[in-house]
């Protein structure tokens, strides 16, 4: 069952962040630790191992699957995992005092169950009310759990100390994890499948991948928490403000010739 | 006569105004550069299967120097690295950025299948940043927010950062960038660039 294994992997992961720890408490060797990601080296290493684990299994099983799979289908299996996933987000609306956000998506939940046969149909949407996701992570930040350490998990990706669990959490409450193997494959393949222009993105656009996918990532669930309210205030940052120097201002001035 | 008091009143009211009426303005002006970028954008993305990536290149590169303040872009993304570099190494690295920029606009603004914007709002942060706050609406997809900061230049205002669902460029490529830097040196960073670049175009 997915939930056993996301527990184990968890668990591994808990224990390869504690190794981490255990490791860097008695220094042998001097070693600069980047107070925003103390436990970088070790994250590092788990990253290459999921980019290694994504492009040897993942990525050539969802190329079959986008493959074999015509859009419509591919499109109506996305709307079944998607409407699965409703009766979490209604949770934790409810758990965050959300009572606006608990109506629309109870709604959505029961319209696309019903009138779009289990949720293959996106019923909801045509009548406009918007799809959003809530989970027990959110939640804990809402309440005010600090978000620790950034981690990255095996198989799983970016997390933080309160994220970790935040997923067991999810996983144990998401009624795929109840339903037969089959289906939880298939609900890996789509999720990875959904996050291939993501992934793509991160391939092309990034310098450095690894800083990239963390620096994104924490960014992306602060404006989830915050509903977008923290977008203007991370915006500004320090630098904006500094001053330039005289060689600096002239440098700016000067017609740079830019050619490809 | 007028009362002394009421004089005083209608000085800080027409002083209130000015101040209310000046903000508007500024706020007005900085919100047009972002539409006229946009519309840009839009254009490209409108002849896309028209045009080669060297072609939306030059048709975007004026559109992205005059809005965006690229030079004091990359000076912020790599930090405290700048001080560090000659004069040489900053004009080079302004240089690969700003080819960098265009280049990316011109990749991912390749096709049009129905998108827009939406400008939502506008507001000043302080008197010398306008944080513009936008929609770009997809047909059959959930709107993605995406947000510019502008700062004064002389008497213009320039894009200096985009915020994409939340996610900041600038604070984004600063994390790599000074990284980089830091790790292997500036001359890492622009053969980096440069194969993002090369990656782009083709």
């Amino acid at each position: 069952m997915i939930i056993r294994l996301l527990s184990r992997l968890v668990a591994a992961a808990g224990i390869c962040i504690l190794v981490g720890c255990a490791s860097t408490s008695e220094p042998k060797t001097v070693e600069v630790i980047n107070p925003g990601d103390p436990h970088e080296k070790i994250n590092r290493e788990i990253y290459a191992f999921n980019k290694g684990v994504d492009t040897y299994v993942a990525s050539p099983l969802v190329t079959v699957y986008q493959f074999t799979l015509p859009d419509f289908l591919s499109t109506t299996i996305a709307n079944f995992f998607t409407n699965l996933k409703e009766p979490r987000t209604v949770v934790n609306d409810a758990l965050q005092g959300k009572q606006a956000s608990v109506g629309a998506d109870f709604e959505r939940f029961v319209i696309n169950s019903l009138l779009g046969l289990g949720g293959l149909i996106d019923v909801a949407s045509y009548a406009e009310i918007e799809y959003h996701e809530e989970d027990f992570s959110q939640t804990m930040a809402v309440w005010g759990v600090p978000r620790g350490d950034y981690v990255v998990i095996p198989v799983l990706g970016p997390s933080s100390y309160r994220g970790v669990p935040g997923k067991i959490i999810d996983a144990a409450s998401s009624p795929v994890s109840y339903l037969i193997w089959p289906i939880q494959i298939l609900d890996l393949l789509n999720s990875r499948s959904n996050a291939e222009q993501s992934l793509n993105f991160i391939d092309e656009a990034a310098v450095d991948p690894y800083i990239f996918m963390r620096a994104s990532y924490l960014q992306w669930r602060d404006f989830q928490i915050s509903e977008g309210a923290n977008a203007e205030e991370d915006i500004l940052l320090p630098e904006l403000d500094e001053s330039f120097d005289e060689e600096d201002l002239d440098l700016l001035q000067e017609d740079l010739d830019i050619k490809l | 006569m007028m009362p002394i008091r009421k004089v005083i009143m209608m000085f800080f009211l027409f002083c209130f105004t000015s101040v209310v009426l000046a903000e508007v303005d500024e706020t007005e002006a900085a919100t047009q550069v972002v539409k006229d970028f946009q519309s840009v954008l839009i254009d490209v993305m409108q002849q896309g299967d028209k045009l080669n990536f060297e072609q939306r290149f030059e048709i975007l590169k004026p559109a992205v120097l005059k809005s965006h303040d690229l030079p004091k872009i990359t000076r912020i993304v790599v930090s405290k690295e700048w001080q560090t570099l000659t004069t040489e190494q900053k004009k080079e690295l302004i240089r690969k950025f700003s080819t960098l920029s265009i280049s990316s606009y011109a990749h991912y603004f390749n096709s049009f299948s129905g998108q827009s914007f939406k400008v939502e709002s506008a507001k000043q942060l302080s008197p010398g940043q306008i944080y513009v706050h936008t929609f770009l609406v997809l047909p059959d997809d959930k709107d993605v927010s995406m947000d510019y900061l502008l700062k004064k230049t002389g008497d213009e205002w320039r894009i200096i950062n985009i915020i994409t669902n939340g996610v900041s460029d600038l604070a984004l490529k600063r994390s790599e960038y000074v990284a980089v830097i830091q790790k292997s040196g500036f001359d890492a960073l622009l053969a980096e660039l440069s194969v993002k670049i090369e990656r782009f175009s083709n």
